[in-house]
């Protein structure tokens, strides 16, 4: 009889050990969690193309006689916010166009998705975070190939190729770049894409 | 006395001191996921007290009458300084996210490892969050971020530019 008494008593404490620990489980959710991110900085100013050279920068930064809404841009329609912040670099058709370091920090970049047109092209767009410092911003790549953005990468990766021929990017094959800040408010402020690549 | 009865009085105590610890750890206040019902913006938490950790302010700033893009940062102002690992959050929808130190030691940044969902993406900041000096959260801290992509204009999409 005793035994038994025994037996049972230690199975009931064993019991609610088991119980208790459970409980205390459950006040973590697998809905949580906690990540410290450290990152790694990378190189200086980086450019969307290899080696490549601005042929036509933003109004406020021109580059080689042409600012987007600007210099040597007459005769073509300003009619969009982020335009006049723009910068083209050329380089041959179907060319990749990589993810940028900012100011020399790696950003992760998020793509959000892609417009694409009447002349076989499209426009790509991702959201970038650095980070480092916690700034985020937008990049798109006009004159893209559609289906040549997507996933979540960080600078370095390709993140566009430039449309196939035959189609539409004006004076020559180039990538167009737009770039802006995202601010902790949600609003956009556009900047001049040649202060930040390809030698800005 | 007979050795047997002295292991089950053992027994019995060992039983009665966890029960009183299991009870107690039940009738403790929990976290929960929020409920649909919980408006959409923040439940500011009471006067502050010395020893509480609270949460000063949010950005952006919950409101409802806006969308932001699906990786917008949500950044959290403590009154304590906090350790990003010390920080405690659930969604709803469940989204993976990222949290690390913001610009200053009472700041806390949080971003979706991808995005967050289209639509409405409910976040609680729990009371196990607690500050480098000890501080726990006083209350759960509700929130939400409702995002949408924002249309490019038909100019920009069929732009003519050289």
């Amino acid at each position: 009889m005793g035994r038994i008494i025994t037996f049972f008593t230690i199975l009931l404490v064993g019991s609610l050990a088991v119980l208790y620990l459970v409980q205390n489980a459950k006040a973590q959710s697998s809905a949580t969690w906690r990540t410290r991110v450290g990152n790694p900085v990378s190189s200086a100013s980086s450019c969307p193309i290899p080696g490549g050279v601005p042929s036509c920068g933003s109004r406020n930064e021109p580059r080689g006689g042409c600012g987007h809404c600007g210099v040597g841009y007459e005769g073509f329609p300003c009619n969009y916010d982020s335009l006049a912040y723009a910068m083209d670099i050329p380089a041959p058709f179907g060319s990749n166009a990589y993810l940028p370091t900012v100011g020399g920090n790696t950003i992760k970049w998020t793509f959000m998705d892609q417009y694409s047109n009447d002349s076989r092209t499209a426009i790509q767009r991702y959201g970038g975070t650095d980070e480092t410092t916690g700034q985020q911003y937008i990049i798109k790549f006009h004159h893209s190939a559609p289906g040549s953005g997507g996933g979540t990468k960080t600078s370095g990766d390709i993140g566009a190729r430039i449309c196939d021929a035959p189609c539409n990017v004006g004076t020559g094959p180039h990538i167009h770049i737009e770039f802006g800040r995202l601010n902790s408010d949600g609003s956009v402020s556009w900047v001049d894409a040649p202060l930040y690549f390809c030698g800005g | 006395m007979n050795k047997k009865i002295i292991i089950l009085l053992i027994g019995l105590l060992l039983v009665a001191v966890i029960a009183v610890i299991f009870l107690l750890n039940l009738l403790a206040p929990k976290d929960t996921i929020p409920d649909t019902d919980i408006p959409p913006a923040v439940v500011p938490s009471p006067t502050p007290r010395e020893n509480e950790l609270i949460i000063t302010n949010l950005l952006p700033d919950g409101s409802t009458t806006r969308t932001y893009f699906p990786f917008q940062k949500i950044t959290l102002f403590f009154n304590d300084n906090v350790l990003p690992e010390n920080v405690f959050i659930e969604t709803n929808p469940p989204t993976e996210i990222e949290i690390f130190q913001g610009i200053s030691p009472t700041e806390i940044f949080i971003v979706p490892s991808s995005t967050w969902q289209i639509g409405e993406t409910q976040i609680s900041i729990l009371t196990t969050t607690n500050s480098v000096s000890g501080k726990r959260l006083f209350q759960p801290v509700n929130y939400s971020i409702i995002t949408a992509l924002p249309t490019l204009s038909p100019e920009e999409i069929n732009a003519d530019h050289p």
